[in-house]
């Protein structure tokens, strides 16, 4: 499985401006240990040179914890609790303080006032376009901090995750290695490998997330999830679909 | 040094961004964190911002418009000037200038007739048929510097600068009234499709819109075409301009395309049911159907 | 699905059948087409439908009211301005400065006119400059200020506000017009 000749070395950057310059990267193999340069590709600068808004991806990773999260606590009320809401002694005359029931929140073992009432749901969306800018943002942070590799498949020789721990070693890569691939279904031998070694994740295209990218060390990007992934990307930069506002001032 | 490249130069050289190491601006971080907070100082007893005691602290006070000796419901007059306010008609406004810069970046295309559908499918102005949107009206603004030959047909035109502007050029112009079965179906052609209705009869005109519309003055689609000759002669004379004659240009068929007062698009007719996924339209055979949607 | 993934990969690799591959396989790529259950069964039997002809030829005039989803790049004029005033970017203007301004996606200027406090405050908004923001600022105060002595006989100071991490420039007073005719003479 191992390609020799050299791959792409030009990709066509779609609604480039003249006056962005594409940034490079070096497209590699996993077919052998060794760290041999199979190519050289041309990236849009739209989605890997951006600025580098660390409190964009704050915001993401933010989102993306608090939307799935639901706060099952409950506490009963003083009128939810179990038993009888009976007036514990009369009123007046025994010289004790006056009181209504045992249950009152002044009481031990009554109902909270203000307690936590319910499953709460967290969930909220971000922007449409902060959340692209979160991913525009962390694929930039990830290439210009070497932590993005462009790979020319996930295709490995043998299953035995000796082979991926060599691999990961020789070439500097992190404990942990996010794996990505246009395709829902993966190879077997990448799969069976990645199976052992804890760090090691394989991820469609359509899973690629900010919290993912900062939280394993390296990024591999297969030329497939790349191309798909600047296709969908730039085409939401671009369409004409979602406008916030209407065109109001005559401005050239 | 550019500050794009200078901060992510500064990146190569910091150590690696990860979860850790990643913050909100502070303002952000505070903003939710009042938002979320529980309420402190007068409002921690939470009473709601209501006083001490009485019937405020103890949720009995009366609802709006109650508490004194009329009630609001009798005390507010009725105003008649307003009646229907919730059922009137509105004509999204769009200016000539508009028009001439959507052409210019080939958002629109000159070369076709342009309709409510082409307009909203440039996706400039938030039309929305559900807040009583009927249409577009076409606005004065850009008059001057209009320079397109073009065939529109819009809602409504307040002033006959607008018309004589577009007849300048060479164009045509035409009013025509959808009703709003009609402009649901056009303002998203694509939703429209996917739902299987046949394709709607459009209405006439409510009868306080039928002056409008059989007006030639107004560029009607009811009106007498030969009165709209007379009215394109008078903008003329009264602007001065000459009157490009329309029989000798070349994209004359173009220009005198007119839709059928019952027709909503060009080239389909009411009652054909179009299906996206096969790309092929169903029309139906029996006679009762056809009679009803030609009627 | 991410979840599915790891569960598969976690079994022991000789443990895993290539049938069980090939259904969880048929699974996940059938679940783009899964249509959603009808609420109640239908039954078709016993209705009568009307008779429908088909056609193909009309379904172009179908085409044409289906948007395309992508604005379109503007076509080519034979003079600049266009007449509603639009210029396209002139890449040798640009390249002298040490700045330059993004349009925005449907190919305008990325100037937006504010106006804040109740309409009091007027504020002009430019956004996408990239390279020397504070050279930028400069250039455009001194370019406006000039405008405003040549077209208005005011010698008046322009005040902006310059936000390096945003990269945009807030102006103060409703300058839009003079603003773009500097971007036009950039040819930004």
């Amino acid at each position: 499985m191992a390609s020799t000749l050299p791959l792409i070395t030009s990709r066509n950057l779609w609604k480039l401006s003249p006056l962005q310059k594409p940034v490079q990267s070096w497209v590699e193999t996993l077919a052998q240990v060794e760290d041999k340069k199979v190519g050289l590709v041309d990236l849009h600068p739209k989605i890997f040179a951006v600025s580098p808004r660390l409190d964009i991806l704050a915001k993401n990773v933010y989102w993306q914890h608090q939307y799935k999260k639901i706060d099952y606590r409950w506490v009963p009320t003083r009128a939810e609790m179990p038993g009888r809401n009976k007036k514990p002694w009369q009123q007046k005359g025994l010289g004790k303080a006056r009181h209504g029931s045992r249950l009152s929140p002044q009481w031990m073992h009554g109902g909270v006032a203000h307690g936590p009432r319910g499953p709460k749901s967290y969930f909220f969306m971000e922007g449409f376009y902060q959340r692209i800018a979160g991913l525009t943002t962390a694929l930039t942070v990830k290439f210009h901090q070497n932590d993005l590799h462009i790979v020319d498949s996930l295709d490995i020789p043998t299953e035995n995750f000796q082979y991926m721990e060599q691999l990961i070693n020789e070439r500097f890569w992190g404990p942990s290695v996010l794996f990505v691939d246009d395709t829902d279904m993966m190879p077997f031998n990448i799969t069976a490998a990645c199976s052992k070694i804890k760090g090691l994740t394989l991820m469609p295209t359509y899973g690629l997330n900010v919290y993912s990218m900062l939280k394993h060390n390296t990024l591999v990007l297969t030329t497939k999830s790349l191309d798909k992934l600047e296709e969908n990307l730039l085409y939401y930069l671009h369409h004409s679909q979602f406008r916030n506002s209407p065109f109001i001032k005559k401005v050239a | 040094m550019a500050s794009v490249e200078k901060s992510l130069l500064m990146l190569r050289n910091l150590p690696r961004v990860a979860l850790n190491n990643i913050k909100e601006f502070p303002e952000v971080i505070k903003e939710r964190k009042e938002r979320h907070a529980l309420p402190r100082g007068k409002d921690a007893k939470f009473k709601l911002g209501a006083d001490h005691k009485g019937a405020a602290q103890r949720m009995s006070r009366p609802r709006l418009g109650f508490g004194k000796s009329t009630p609001g419901y009798l005390r507010v007059p009725k105003e008649y000037y307003y009646s229907g306010h919730h059922l009137l008609r509105q004509y999204l406004p769009i200016s000539l200038l508009q028009i001439q810069r959507l052409i210019d970046l080939g958002r629109l295309n000159p070369n076709e007739p342009i309709d409510l559908t082409d307009i909203c499918n440039t996706k400039l102005l938030m039309f929305d048929p559900n807040k009583r949107h009927y249409g577009f009206q076409l606005t004065d603004e850009g008059a001057d510097v209009f320079k397109s030959k073009i065939n529109i047909e819009v809602q409504w035109i307040l002033s006959e600068l607008t018309i004589a502007a577009i007849e300048r050029n060479g164009g045509a112009v035409t009013t025509k009234y959808y009703d709003i079965a009609s402009v649901h179906a056009m303002s998203d052609p694509r939703k429209f499709f996917s739902s299987g209705k046949p394709i709607p009869k459009n209405g006439t005109p409510p009868l306080n819109a039928i002056e409008y519309y059989t007006s030639a003055a107004n560029r009607g689609y009811l009106a007498n075409p030969d009165q709209i000759r007379m009215e394109r002669l008078k903008l003329a004379q009264k602007y001065g301009y000459e009157l490009p004659d329309l029989e000798k240009d070349p994209l004359k068929d173009m220009l005198s395309k007119r839709k059928d007062p019952r027709q909503i698009w060009h080239g389909l007719e009411p009652g054909w049911l179009v299906n996206l996924k096969d790309e092929v339209i169903l029309k139906p055979a029996d006679k009762e159907w056809i009679e009803y949607y030609k009627s | 699905m991410h979840r599915y993934l790891i569960k598969l990969n976690k079994l022991n690799a000789t443990m895993v059948n290539p049938s069980v591959l090939v259904a969880y396989s048929s699974n996940f790529s059938k679940l783009s087409e899964r249509k959603p259950l009808p609420s109640r069964p239908i039954n078709l039997e016993g209705h009568e439908f009307t008779s429908v002809t088909e056609s193909k030829e009309e379904f172009k005039y179908v085409k044409k009211l289906l948007p395309s989803l992508v604005v379109p790049d503007p076509p080519e004029h034979d003079f600049y301005p266009t007449p509603s005033g639009w210029v396209p970017p002139n890449n040798e203007k640009c390249s002298k400065f040490p700045y330059f301004v993004l349009r925005t996606r449907f190919h305008n200027f990325p100037i937006y006119a504010l106006e804040r406090e109740g309409g009091s405050r007027k504020l002009v908004k430019i956004k996408r400059i990239e390279g020397d923001i504070w050279k930028f600022d400069e250039d455009l105060r001194n370019y406006v200020e000039k405008c405003i002595e040549k077209n208005e006989d005011k010698k008046l100071t322009i005040y902006s506000q310059v936000n390096e991490v945003q990269r945009q420039v807030m102006v103060k007073g409703h300058y839009q017009d003079y603003i773009s005719k500097f971007l036009i003479e950039c040819g930004f």
